[in-house]
């Protein structure tokens, strides 16, 4: 197969994995999801990578998988194991909205994308499409879940949609951006890990409702 | 100039000579059609006279206010006295002032007078004070725009140029809007008199003390002055009426004064009959139904303009 | 001289210009505040322990000028915004008191959506023309949209007219400029408030063309319903500060009726109309710039001395405080319109273009505004008599009505000066009247497109040629009066010989005289309330409070006032409805997070799908 073919089929195994995610209630199962995603995304940056032959895609290809999916995923599940937390308490939305609502999602960024036109280096249909569904979709988890953790998910998701679009436009962002982006994705994660943490031994709970009482 | 400085004191000394006769005569008129016999046409010249050698009493409290007042009362009218033109055209301040310049020196007079009756601290000064500058401030909407109206027919407000456009126009110059103006600044002259139906100017009561009440506390020669002032504003006013609306027979030369001295002492006996005619028909108002009596003359003025408009 | 440009920001350069009608205005301001500066520094000594002449006020009277001297929109509206800031830092200098406090609150509300109207209009200009130059705008001005140009017309309107304090726009003047003290209310209600009157003059002449008739008439309108109203409230008010800040709101009615006549003027083509109408409003500018400086300084004088600005706690001032009452005395005469004072020569001046714009209209409806008009200024002049006649009379006049005012010492030396330089030029605007119209030739002529025309000594009140003109010379009439006034006692001393004079105390009816038998000045006022109480609505509360259990009357408390009627009707409605709605939004800004990334993932779905 060739590149674009490639990597058009694993965005749609990204898009695929995110709407899984949000389908799934168990918070362990939703960390191992995140990290196949980050795996896919990593096998796109080779595809690319080869396909194109830059040299600095490879240290790309390297930092996603070690970032995002390994670093990352391991962290989350200590914290999870840490604070003995299994299941997702009850989301906002029933499992089906969600998924049909990420499902409208999706179409809407394809819509979207087939009418702006927009410039691509990497001559791949669906790709730029998926990665705007990865940031809606990202967007969405984030609106629904009430745990923190699930919350960062939501924002692993969305900024794996950025990468994707950084390499389907031009070829991979900036060394300096992707290394700018990763440490703030490690940052926030750890951040996300010591306040849970923290969060947990002081109020015993990680439901941000509760964290509505601190407004002005 | 010498020329010029005689003809202003000549019309001075006319209107100052005439003016407490113009007055006895409306009160033997008024007491004639009272059915009484009134006192002789001659008598304010007598009483004014007493006046002006009597020893004047003055208030402890008094400032110099009180001192000033009489003086810039009687030299603002006296200057009102020669922005109007009686028998000649054109009057002799008449380039330096026009209608809208005699109210405001009437106002100058008002105001020195109504700070005198405050400075005595009596409660009559007061209210003598309080409700002439009420009733005045009534009475110059209607003045202003009667005298608006005349000015749309004559082309401005210059009382010299005024009579001397109607005099020649003759029998013409009287139109419905200008009857109606006349009849606007008569109610107003009849305010700023201090005459039935605003004030009663025959008696010192209370009620009918506004003109009186600031006089209150005068005694001797400042209120020979102030009363000798008076009754020119009341001369000066009806020479104002005679002008601006039927001034013929006013002398453009010198040759047409005699004529212009009868066509003038005719037109104030007329007006004294009109005076005391209107002065024993009617009863003095209420002070609160004064402005009653004033919006009607304002309105009679809006009309006079709005039909010199139409029809113009 | 024109365009000198800086710039501190890429894109937005300040440029400065002086054209005659900016150096008029700018020589307003710098007189008047010489005469005040000079005046406070003798006053300063009654607040110690606060910098009196300090930053605010320098940074005030600079910001002033920058107004009148900026040649664009962003340099004007910087020194605009300053000048606010600043004269709302010198009004809240007492700020411990809390009406203070809240009279700068509703002045610094109230300025600043004027100013937000103002930029409005400025943006409606930049958009029409591209520039931000007046100057171009100027010469933009024949090429505008009849739409837009009443856009900005109307805007400018309202936004300046709130500086000005033009009806119904103006409650935040009787509130604030009584608490400031009196140097800033001076500088205030003599200066600042003119510069409202640049803005529309400079809104309605120069960068619109000459516009539709209803302009000249809604100006009319606003200037007679100013200048009536304004006079009424001020005759119903004792704080003597309360009553000159009311004055001003007159005043500003006045000089808008003669700008109205212009205005009215220019729309129908009559250029040499127009320039007599903006003479009259431009000369009313600077002579109440002077006369009310005049007043509240003597106002503070009196405040200093006696402790109290109520007028029924003074009395027999003028005995106490004799300069201070002369110079009062001719600021009271100005203001009234009393010949040959310098309010006179401007009144005069705006019943003629009154007369001349209704007798020049060529329809009934555009004839009526104008000399209706006139009615109403000879209503305002003689309320504004009879109002100062009130505060001179009661105030300086008569027996003491407090002991502090039976013990006031003469003001210092240098608020004297300050005043004493004002009076002066009050009488000298009046008796030179016909040159200083000359002088405003220039700055009518930018304008209106023609100027009245120059005389001697006289004042013409219109071109030559037209039958029974009125003429004034002030000059002349004021030797007449001086030397008639000095003649008559002297004649009748030649005829009747000479009169001694006793000195007694005035008669009350046989009892001890006491400040008590005086007139107050609610007293005074009361023939005017009751005629006028339709439009002035007072209320009034009188409570009998009898003995217990008796019918002895033990107390009767009397309250008198005026309703409110701008601020319950217009302001209360409009803030109210405005507090709802905030309240209503409030519910967006709940604290959850979900709610926020909410709002912002249903605003990026909207931009996608709208997007082309």
């Amino acid at each position: 197969m060739t590149g674009p073919a490639v990597v058009d089929a694993l965005a749609l195994a990204l898009l695929g994995l995110a709407l899984l995610g949000v389908a799934t209630r168990g918070l362990v199962a939703s960390v191992r999801i995140l990290a196949v995603q980050s795996a896919a995304l990593a096998l796109v940056a080779a595809t690319v990578a080869l396909d194109s032959g830059a040299p600095h895609m490879w240290a790309a290809f390297a930092l996603t998988v070690a970032v995002r999916t390994i670093a990352v995923p391991t962290v989350l599940l200590r914290v999870l194991r840490a604070v003995e937390l299994r299941r997702e308490t009850r989301p906002l939305l029933s499992t089906r909205s969600a998924l049909l609502i990420s499902i409208g999602l999706s179409l809407v960024a394809f819509l979207a994308t087939g009418r702006l036109h927009l410039p691509g280096a990497f001559p791949s249909q669906h790709a730029l499409a998926v990665s705007l569904a990865l940031m809606l979709v990202g967007l969405l988890l984030m609106i629904t879940r009430r745990k923190a953790i699930s919350q960062v998910i939501g924002l692993i998701t969305i900024e794996n949609g950025i990468f994707l679009a950084g390499l389907i436009a031009t070829l991979g962002l900036p060394l300096f951006v992707e290394i700018g982006v990763f440490l703030d994705l490690l940052v926030g994660v750890a951040v996300m890990a010591v306040f849970t943490l923290r969060i947990n031994e002081r109020f015993d709970t990680l439901n941000t409702d509760l964290l509505r009482k601190l407004r002005g | 100039m010498i020329e010029a400085g005689a003809l202003a004191a000549a019309q001075l000394a006319l209107l100052i000579a005439i003016a407490p006769g113009v007055n006895g005569l409306i009160k033997t008129l008024k007491a004639r059609l009272q059915g009484r016999r009134g006192p002789h046409p001659l008598q304010p010249y007598r009483e004014l006279w007493k006046l002006l050698r009597k020893d004047t009493v003055v208030s402890a409290r008094a400032s110099w206010v009180t001192r000033a007042a009489p003086l810039v009362y009687a030299g603002a009218i006296a200057t009102a006295a020669l922005l109007v033109p009686a028998l000649w055209i054109p009057a002799p301040l008449g380039g330096w002032g026009d209608a809208l310049a005699l109210v405001g020196l009437f106002a100058l007079a008002r105001f020195a007078l109504a700070l005198a009756g405050l400075d005595q601290g009596s409660a009559f000064g007061g209210m003598g004070s309080s409700r002439e500058v009420a009733v005045a401030a009534l009475a110059e909407p209607a003045l202003v725009l009667a005298l608006f109206a005349v000015a749309l027919r004559t082309g401005g407000t210059d009382l010299s140029a005024t009579a001397a456009t109607l005099a020649a126009l003759g029998p013409a110059a009287i139109t419905p809007g200008q009857l109606l103006a006349l009849a606007a600044v008569a109610i107003v002259i009849a305010a700023e008199t201090g005459r039935v139906p605003v004030d009663n100017p025959d008696t010192h009561l209370e009620l009918t003390m506004i003109h009186e009440g600031m006089l209150l506390e005068y005694a001797g020669r400042p209120l020979g002055i102030l009363v000798w002032a008076t009754l020119l504003k009341q001369t000066v006013l009806f020479a104002l009426l005679i002008a601006a609306f039927f001034p013929w027979g006013i002398a453009a030369t010198g040759g047409g004064v005699p004529r212009a001295a009868a066509a003038f002492g005719a037109k104030l006996l007329c007006l004294a009959i009109g005076v005391a005619l209107a002065e024993s028909s009617q009863a003095k108002l209420r002070i609160f139904k004064v402005p009653e009596l004033m919006g009607a003359a304002f309105l009679l003025a809006l009309l006079a303009v709005v039909t010199d408009l139409v029809l113009a | 001289m024109s365009g000198l440009t800086l710039g501190p920001l890429p894109g937005l350069v300040l440029s400065w210009r002086l054209d005659p009608l900016g150096a008029f205005f700018a020589l307003v301001i710098v007189g008047v505040s010489l005469a005040v500066t000079i005046y406070a520094l003798g006053y300063g000594r009654h607040w110690p322990g606060r910098p009196f002449l300090g930053p605010a006020y320098l940074v005030f009277v600079a910001s002033m000028l920058g107004v009148v001297v900026a040649g664009d929109a962003y340099t004007f509206l910087l020194a605009w915004e300053t000048m606010s800031l600043a004269s709302f830092a010198l009004v809240v200098t007492d700020h411990r008191q809390a009406a203070v406090r809240s009279a700068g609150w509703v002045y610094l509300v109230m300025t600043h959506a004027a100013t937000a109207l103002i930029t409005g209009a400025f943006l409606l200009l930049w958009r029409a023309t591209g520039s931000l130059s007046f100057a171009e705008w100027a010469a933009a001005a024949p090429r505008l949209d009849p739409v837009t140009a009443s856009a900005v017309f109307l805007l400018g309107l309202v936004g300046f007219g709130t500086k000005a304090g033009m009806i119904p726009v103006h409650v935040w003047l009787p509130r604030a400029h009584p608490v400031a003290p009196s140097h800033v209310s001076a500088l205030m209600s003599g200066v600042m408030i003119k510069l409202g009157i640049y803005g529309i003059l400079r809104v309605a002449f120069e960068w619109t063309a000459p516009g539709p008739a209803w302009w000249g008439v809604l100006v009319l309108l606003l200037g007679a319903g100013s200048a009536v109203l304004g006079v009424l409230y001020a005759l119903m008010q004792h704080d003597l500060k309360r009553l000159l800040a009311y004055h001003s709101v007159e005043n500003i009615g006045i000089i808008l009726l003669g700008a109205g006549a212009a205005l009215l003027a220019r729309s129908e083509g009559q250029s040499a109309l127009a320039a007599i109408g903006l003479t009259a409003a431009l000369f009313h500018v600077a002579n109440h710039a002077v006369f009310k400086a005049l007043l509240f300084m003597g106002a503070g004088a009196v405040d200093a001395a006696t402790g109290t600005r109520d007028l029924e706690h003074l009395g027999g001032l003028v005995k106490r405080m004799p300069a201070t009452a002369a110079l009062f005395l001719v600021g009271s005469a100005a203001i009234s319109g009393l010949p040959p004072l310098n309010g006179f020569a401007s009144e005069w001046l705006t019943f003629q273009a009154l007369l001349v714009t209704g007798r020049g209209a060529p329809a009934l409806w555009l004839a009526l505004p104008p000399l209706v008009g006139g009615a109403l200024l000879a209503l305002t002049g003689a309320l504004a008599l009879a109002c100062f006649v009130k505060a001179f009379g009661v105030g300086f006049l008569g027996l003491a009505r407090s002991a502090r005012a039976a013990e006031a010492r003469e003001t210092g030396r240098a608020e004297l000066a300050g005043m004493a330089i004002l009076a002066a030029a009050c009488v000298a605007l009046g008796l030179g009247a016909a040159p200083v119209v000359s002088a405003l030739g220039p700055a009518t002529a930018a304008l209106a497109g023609s100027a009245m025309p120059a005389g001697g000594a006289v004042l013409h009140a219109q071109p030559a040629g037209v039958i029974a003109a009125g003429s004034l010379a002030l000059p002349w009439l004021a030797v007449a009066v001086v030397a008639l006034a000095l003649a008559v006692p002297a004649l009748a001393r030649l005829a009747a010989g000479p009169v001694r004079t006793r000195v007694v105390e005035t008669w009350a009816c046989g009892v001890v005289p006491q400040p008590l038998n005086e007139y107050t000045s609610t007293a005074f006022a009361k023939p005017i309330r009751l005629m006028f109480r339709d439009l002035v609505r007072p209320v009034r509360d009188v409570d009998v409070i009898h003995r217990l259990g008796t019918r002895f009357v033990a107390r009767i408390e009397y309250r008198s006032g005026v309703a409110p009627v701008f601020e319950r009707y217009l302001y209360r409605a409009l803030t109210d409805r405005l507090v709802a709605t905030a309240r209503l939004l409030r519910q967006i800004q709940n604290g959850s997070l979900q709610a926020y990334l909410a709002y912002l993932c249903a605003a990026l779905v909207a931009l996608l799908v709208l997007a082309r």
